[in-house]
């Protein structure tokens, strides 16, 4: 077995650029279009999984969008959905510790995507350090299907501006033919030492149903490829139930409650860990169907989310003990309340060349929080304990309504979409904190209004029944989250200063333009996306003179302010194709690739910790943008699909587009192998298995923080055996 | 299938190209930089005029104490110039506050830049520790700063000065002694316990520091030498002795009313020269 270790790239990049490229090209040429096939596999015992995408309407056909199916996210050991996500092409992750991965999608992330459940369920994590991004508040044993799409195309679902990721967790088959189901998805990681248990039951009658699901986590730390072990372990406890009725032959209503319960989840790279997370989803939907209209429907929908989040560093040394050079203990603990509400109506009408889509939407978040900070110190022997508590945020909360529509319609050869949405955004807080200086006004709560707008146009036309060539043009518009507008010197971003709110910033606009080509022959599939994006008003942390705000985090080397820059551009493709030998051997192929820019950036030289001077940067890479990785996945399958072992291939470039202005450092590339077998006995239960980082690579990918108060990166887990055991009664 | 053969070729080519022009896209490129107008401050320590030994029992003050210095950290801050024309030229930053460890060469240079006008300036002042305004609790979490930090039930924020060393008391001991000032207490019936405090005391005093007189040119930092002359703690107004304080004054008011005494003539200002 071939592979390259992490150090070759450090020693020779360029070699490394090359054989990389080298193993792409091979791969491309491995896949002869001769006998290019359809990757998803037609037979009525599918374990293979579908290669690139899954459609489910003419409207969605047209953005840049993917789907990870239900039996991808069972199988697989992905502890959160995060993790499953960054298997996408041009979907990566900021991982902080052992759970919670937070997605990045061309680049864009936080609040640049828009996260929802179902019809349009809004969360908002109470982190302000992001230990609990909108993704880790569901598990991901309780999702049927999760939708990426790319740019700000989807507008249905809230305002987006950089992509969009919608959780479908609704129960798909609801109403029907009496039956009792009951599936157990059971898994084991030895790296990690852990193991997950979801059990889900559910009823289904023809006016009825009932399902109730619950699951388990308890992972332990994981051993990096280097043998080093990492504090990543975490509990995760998960519940829902949801409840539907047809109150009339049109009319259905259905709701839903989730909980996820979080405890001790520990993150290396973050000052503190997650001592306790409790969130409570809440949703009530109200759908009528008209039978005599297919694809007619209209959605009124409410839901309420709360989460409480309590973190603190009883784990850290410091906690217990003086740790030099600190001459006293350290104690921190914080905690946030953070909810959100909302109601939605939605409607959907369809003509024999028209689809709409309309709707109006409301959306309230709102956070609370403080942060206790003690210290232990003996001094002139005597014991003092001084302790202070400080506001992260006080009562800050946004309120944002909107209305969208969406048209589509054919002509000939063609297809057109037209999506429009207009918001009004109004935010505030009742923080008293106010840092104004002679020379400037550096924080100053005041309450904010705007309005907000969005649209895009996508044509698309169809060559033959083969091929087809889309092209997207859309502005997408966001307000500044919660976070970028009030948060209070807390190390949120990549590196380990501490931020602060600007309660002036303006919205964030993307224009973004998409070109799509497709090519399907039979069952085979070409696809490449290639976007560029403008970002006007791009809201980055600038690092604040250190002589002028003190970090108030232990370990902050100092301050940045979330700050309008004047524009960053985004650029990149996605490729991929899917091909089957001779009815058993398929292969898919995925690669993404973004390259960003600021045009003009100011750097802050530092010396000393102390501001030396200002270098203005001509085309300074925008920080965070992971580097090219493309993915190639093997699968054969043998005994009438029974058995099914599959190879996959995971290669990242070297990532040496770094920031100057944020001293970012580069990441070297890395190659990995997992292996798996999926084996289904009966038709009711299917065991898969495998190795992930068959090699034990050691490497970290280039979105990974660094462990709190060094440079030192945090490593990906090492070689992992895992047992997946899924039954279906 | 020839016609799939030929699309598939044809982006083979095309994503080379895309490659290519990724690599190519931009040229990075970087402005000068801005230099500010400001002064540097170094950070030197002697007594009698020279250089400070540090852990060498050979130095005796006014009260005629044989003493050693171990380490000496404190803080200054709100630097205000004076301009020869006559005008007091203020800073006004939120956060003017400079700390200096003999431990950590890092801290001997302080820059401060700023809107100042060019011209010359006859001398400078400086706030000795931090006005209790801004002395506030945990505003430092990171070392060294935060290993300042004044205990919260004797007045809270951070000290603004540790001069730690030995002395040899009257019966020729080596003793410790921790000169720390920071925020003083009133006791009631000078208990000298926690629980008897009635009042905090804000210590921290101006410094007008004697010596040269400086110019500020126009984009160009002039560099200052700021001297700690050690000695002058225990010295003039006030004669302080050990053996009457002992070693710890953190809960002594008048002890550390001494020190801010002595403190106001303990800096010189000289033009920096490279040594």
């Amino acid at each position: 077995m071939h592979y390259i270790r992490s150090c070759d790239f450090n020693r020779n990049a360029n070699m490394f650029k090359s054989s990389f490229f080298s193993v792409i090209a091979c791969m491309f040429c491995m896949l002869h279009p001769f006998y290019v096939l359809k990757a998803q596999n037609e037979s009525k015992e599918v374990i293979t999984l579908p290669a690139v995408e899954i459609y489910d309407s003419i409207i969605n056909r047209l953005t840049p969008r993917t789907s990870i199916g239900q039996l991808e996210m069972q199988t697989q050991p992905a502890n959160d959905l995060g993790e499953m996500l960054r298997t996408e092409p041009n979907v990566s992750g900021i991982r902080r510790g052992g759970y919670a991965v937070d997605p990045v999608i061309r680049g864009f992330r936080y609040s640049q995507l828009n996260i929802s459940l179902d019809h349009g369920i809004h969360i908002e994590g109470g982190c302000p350090n992001r230990m609990d991004p909108v993704l880790a508040h569901v598990d991901n044993d309780m999702v049927e299907r999760i939708e990426i799409t790319r740019g700000p195309y989807e507008v249905a679902y809230g305002p987006v501006q950089g992509g969009s990721v919608r959780l479908i967790t609704m129960p798909q088959k609801r109403f029907g033919t009496a039956g009792f189901n009951v599936t157990s998805i059971s898994g084991f990681d030895a790296n990690r030492s852990g193991w997950r248990q979801h059990l889900a039951m559910s009823h289904t009658s023809p006016g009825f149903f009932v399902k109730v699901t619950g699951g388990i986590k308890d992972y332990g730390n994981y051993t990096d490829g280097n043998g080093k072990e990492w504090e990543t372990a975490y509990k995760k406890r998960d519940l829902s139930i949801d409840l539907g009725a047809k109150i009339s032959a049109n009319d259905e209503i259905h709701f839903a409650w989730k909980g996820s319960f979080g405890r001790d989840v520990m993150f290396p790279a973050l000052p503190m860990d997650e001592l306790k997370d409790n969130t409570h989803i809440l949703n009530l939907q109200y759908t009528h169907l008209n039978p005599g209209k297919p694809g007619h429907s209209l959605d009124i929908s409410a839901w309420y989310t709360d989460v409480y989040h309590e973190m603190g560093n009883k784990f850290r040394p410091q906690f217990s003990k003086v740790v030099p050079p600190y001459t006293g203990q350290m104690q921190t603990l914080a905690k946030v309340d953070a909810a959100t509400a909302g109601v939605r109506l939605n409607r959907v009408s369809k003509t024999a060349t028209t689809d709409i889509n309309y709707g109006i939407d409301l959306n309230f978040a709102a956070k609370d929080g403080t942060r206790h900070m003690k210290m232990i110190m003996e001094m002139d022997d005597q014991v003092f304990v001084s302790q202070k508590y400080f506001n992260l945020w006080k009562e800050a909360w946004i309120l944002n309504s909107g209305m969208y529509g969406a048209l589509s319609f054919s002509q000939r050869k063609f297809i057109f979409k037209i999506n429009g949405r207009l918001d009004y955004n109004y935010s505030n807080s009742e923080d008293t904190l106010s840092l104004i200086s002679t020379e400037q006004r550096w924080f100053d709560v005041s309450s904010r209004d705007r309005f907000l707008w969005s649209s895009s146009v996508i044509s698309a036309y169809y060559f033959n029944n083969q091929s087809s060539i889309k092209l997207g043009l859309a502005r997408g518009a966001r307000s500044p989250d919660l976070q970028e507008r009030y948060i209070k010197f807390l190390a949120t971003g990549a590196d380990s200063y501490d931020y602060l709110g600007n309660p002036a910033l303006r919205p964030e606009v993307n224009y973004q333009a998409d070109l799509m080509f497709d090519y399907e022959s039979g069952t085979n599939r070409i696809y490449v996306n290639i976007f560029r994006s403008e970002v006007r008003d791009f809201i980055t942390g600038k690092l604040l003179p250190p002589d002028q705000v003190k970090p108030v985090s232990m370990g902050a080397p100092g301050v940045k302010q979330f700050t309008n820059v004047d524009r960053a551009v985004f650029m990149g493709f996605e490729a991929g194709l899917g091909t089957r030998f001779y009815k058993q051997l398929t292969f898919t192929l995925n690669a993404g690739y973004t390259y960003a820019y600021f045009p003009e950036i100011e750097k802050i030289v530092l010396k000393n910790n102390q501001a030396a001077g200002v270098v203005m940067l001509k085309n300074d890479p925008v920080p965070e943008i992971p580097p090219f990785e493309a993915r190639l996945k093997a699968t054969y399958a043998l005994w009438n699909n029974k058995l099914q072992p599959e190879l996959v291939i995971t290669a990242a470039s070297h990532q040496g587009a770094i920031s100057k202005s944020a001293y970012e450092k580069t990441t070297p590339g890395f190659v990995l192998f997992d292996f798996g077998v999926s084996y289904k006995p009966f038709s009711f239960t299917s065991f898969h298995l495998g190795i992930k980082n068959l090699t034990n690579q050691a490497y970290s990918m280039h979105l990974n923080r660094n462990i709190i108060g060094s440079n030192h990166r945090f490593y990906e887990p090492g070689r992992s055996f895992y047992v997946n055991l899924i039954i279906n009664l | 299938m020839k016609k799939a053969k030929h699309v598939y070729q044809s982006m083979n080519k095309w994503l080379y190209l895309l490659f290519i022009s990724l690599v190519l896209w931009s040229c990075e490129g970087e402005e000068p930089t801005l230099q500010p107008r400001g002064i540097r401050f170094h950070f030197d320590h002697r007594i009698n005029g020279e250089k400070l030994v540090f852990n060498s029992m050979q130095y005796t003050n006014a009260a005629g104490n044989s003493y050693e210095v171990k380490e000496i950290m404190y803080f200054v801050s709100d630097v205000i110039l004076y301009h020869s024309s006559g005008n007091l030229i203020s800073r006004g930053s939120l956060n003017d506050i400079h700390y200096t460890d003999t431990n950590l060469p890092e801290t001997w240079e302080w820059l401060i830049t700023g809107d100042y006008p060019a011209g010359d300036y006859d001398s400078l002042s400086f706030t000795f520790g931090i006005k209790s305004s801004k002395n506030q609790s945990f505003m430092f979490v990171n070392p060294p700063e935060v290993n300042m930090a004044w205990p919260e039930v004797l007045g809270g924020g951070y000290h603004y000065l540790m001069l730690n060393g030995w002395w040899r008391d009257t019966v020729n001991l080596r003793r410790p002694f921790d000169f720390h000032l920071g925020i003083g207490q009133i006791y009631k019936n000078n208990s000298g316990q926690v629980s008897d405090i009635i009042e905090f005391i804000d210590n921290s005093f101006t410094v007008r520091v004697s010596g040269v007189p400086f110019r500020l040119e126009e984009s160009k930092v002039t560099d200052l030498t700021l001297v700690m002359n050690v000695e002058r703690w225990f010295n003039s107004p006030v004669i302080y002795d050990h053996n009457i304080w002992g070693g710890a004054i953190m809960q002594k008011q008048e002890a550390m009313h001494a020190g801010c005494l002595n403190g106001r003539d303990v800096f010189t200002l000289e033009p920096y020269a490279l040594h």
